[in-house]
């Protein structure tokens, strides 16, 4: 069981490096998690980084829907913990609360953020390579 | 895999945020405790689904080429 990241999950929507082993990932079976607030993230990208038609946009929403990710529900003890550490280390909350996640559960996180790694020295993740 | 129907007993403050979050999220309160545990149902033609994704990400990448959308969506977050 991993928790992915969504700079990780959105390289299935577009053929750019790393996108071979996210799908890897994502076909071996394994249990994978992702905090519901994945799907808002890769919208928000979707709709406003893109030249894609709102169709599409929907469209590749639908496909992230359909990749059978177990979601863990953003609650307030998340949210807290995820605020602190991202308030100590310099981060982005977003970020966080997927590492919060994988802290809690004692899972690694898999992310193609280097920053976020580098920043937070945090041994439970992984960067994704190609 | 073998599939039980069953009732299940929950506290009605438990079963109505249950109700409404299933109704936010679109999905049936079936679908949404059985997300919750972990249960998950991979689409019945895993090599239909996975020539969809290829047929998009083809899409968009000609549409986006050179891009990465990892890239933007980390952007993304500290431009908030």
């Amino acid at each position: 069981m991993k928790v992915l990241d969504a700079s990780v999950v959105i390289k299935l929507l577009i053929h750019e490096q790393g996108s071979n082993k996210v799908r890897e990932l994502v076909d071996s079976g394994e249990v994978l998690l992702v905090p519901d607030i994945i799907f808002v993230e890769i919208a928000n990208t979707l709709a406003t980084k893109t030249r894609l038609s709102p169709a599409q946009v929907i469209r590749g929403l639908e496909l992230v829907y359909q990749m059978g990710f177990r979601e863990i529900h953003i609650n307030k003890e998340i949210l807290l913990a995820s605020a602190s550490a991202a308030k100590k280390m310099g981060t982005a909350v977003y970020d966080m609360i997927y590492a919060q996640i994988a802290k809690k559960r004692g899972l690694k996180l898999i992310t193609a953020d280097v920053n976020f790694a580098r920043k937070t020295g945090f041994d439970f993740i992984t960067l994704l390579k190609d | 895999m073998n599939w039980v129907t069953t009732n299940l007993r929950l506290p009605e403050d438990n079963y109505m945020e249950l109700k409404l979050t299933a109704a936010r999220q679109r999905t049936s309160l079936n679908a949404l405790i059985r997300n919750r545990l972990g249960i998950t149902i991979q689409p019945a033609n895993k090599g239909k689904f996975w020539h969809l994704i290829d047929q998009y990400a083809k899409t968009v990448s000609r549409k986006h080429p050179g891009i990465s959308f990892s890239q933007k969506l980390i952007a993304d977050r500290y431009e908030q």
